[in-house]
């Protein structure tokens, strides 16, 4: 079965996505404790979940994902995901991807 | 515990778990952060839900802030179904005395100044719930479908066997623009389709960030906005979608709107059109 129904024990990632991106917050510095701070946490729990060098990945990857859509969706699969596939992978497709985020990649350089 | 210390005498400042329909019961016992005792803060037919802590924000080791995030959560989930309606707050919310009013003060004048939009929010996400729906494709899987199910790749890859190196070159160029237009089509007919049959059963939708995977390219991630009833009949289009080979759905809730309330709300009285929301 691919669909993975997570109730009871949401996962933490999904905890964090939530808690520490979403939810009401107040923007007011005479009142509300530091903006700051709040910010710091939110990375600090997003760590959490990762290692420190899927940290890395997982912040490069945010950062350079475009914000919303179903093309800039496609983009980053075949820029970011295949490219690190097709380099495990021998064999025409794996070739095939590289040769394309390659590609992909040139031009978007050019 | 550093949490023990924040309840007490220091404690000049409230943190905020969520905003609900004023209830009848007002103390919720030691159920916060650290065990901090969590109780309402009413005004007029709405509350806060609050505990009291030092005018610092909670810092830690990413395995307490770990612990806070799910306790956060916990508490609101709790309310929630003591309410019937919440507008969670973000984590580490926590508003403070100034030079002329208390924490507590404060707490009511922002439940005063945005009590016309709090209102109208948990009249809206009554008897409804957010869920999250992630969409992630196994790459391996997909572009072996793809090159095995397109004519126009098994046309050229027939063509290259019988080619000289160089033409055969060429030919391999082809192949690998013709897979990535084919797996591009399919990621946006994919989402497009997914994404249509998901909103037509929802009160709100909202497309998140995709998220970095270990082995999964995220084609997807969706945050929905549903009324309780229909959330079996979301789990049956998503389960359909998921019986494709390559395709994994990952779903998760029921959720409080974390999403959906997502707005930033001034104390100081920033005018309307500075505020931002991202519901759908």
């Amino acid at each position: 079965m691919a669909v993975e129904r997570i109730g009871a024990s949401k996962s933490l990632l999904e905890f964090a996505d939530r808690v520490l991106e979403g939810g009401i917050i107040i923007v007011d510095r005479e009142v509300l404790v530091s903006i700051l701070g709040l910010e710091l946490l939110a990375l600090e729990a997003q760590v959490v979940t990762l290692s420190a060098q899927k940290y890395l990945e997982y912040a490069e990857a945010v950062g350079l994902i475009p914000l919303e859509g179903p093309r800039h969706v496609t983009e980053y699969v075949t820029r970011r995901e295949l490219r690190g596939w097709a380099a495990q992978r021998g064999g025409l497709l794996g070739w095939l991807v590289g040769l394309v985020t390659r590609n992909r990649q040139r031009r978007q350089e050019d | 515990m550093e949490g023990q210390d924040r309840v007490g005498s220091g404690a000049s400042a409230r943190y905020i778990y969520a905003v609900v329909p004023r209830v009848a019961r007002e103390d919720f016992a030691a159920v916060g952060l650290d065990g901090a005792h969590v109780y309402t803060l009413a005004h007029r037919a709405i509350a806060a839900v609050v505990h009291d802590c030092p005018p610092e924000p909670y810092q830690g080791e990413p395995e307490t802030v770990a612990g806070w995030v799910k306790v956060h959560n916990d508490v609101i989930d709790k309310v929630w179904s003591e309410a019937g309606s919440v507008l969670p707050m973000r984590f580490n919310v926590i508003v403070k005395a100034d030079g002329e009013h208390s924490a507590e003060e404060n707490v009511h004048q922002w439940l005063e100044l945005e009590y016309s939009n709090l209102q109208a929010k948990l009249d809206e996400f009554q008897n409804k719930v957010e869920l999250g729906v992630q969409v992630l494709w196994d790459p391996a899987i997909i572009v072996q479908r793809i090159v095995e199910s397109s004519e126009e790749i098994r046309a050229l890859r027939a063509e290259m066997a019988t080619k000289s190196r160089g033409t055969a070159y060429f030919i391999e160029h082809k192949i690998a623009s013709a897979v990535k237009e084919e797996m591009e089509r399919k990621a946006q007919r994919d989402f497009a389709t997914c994404y249509q049959r998901l909103k037509e059963r929802s009160e709100g939708t909202h497309v998140n960030k995709v998220k970095k995977q270990d082995d999964r390219a995220m084609i997807a991630n969706l945050s929905l906005l549903v009324r309780r009833e229909r959330v079996q009949e979301i789990g049956a289009v998503l389960q359909e979608a998921g019986d494709e080979q390559g395709v994994e759905i990952r779903f998760t809730g029921p959720w409080p709107p974390y999403t959906f309330a997502a707005t930033v709300g001034a104390i100081g009285g920033e005018p309307e059109s500075s505020r931002q929301g991202n519901g759908s």
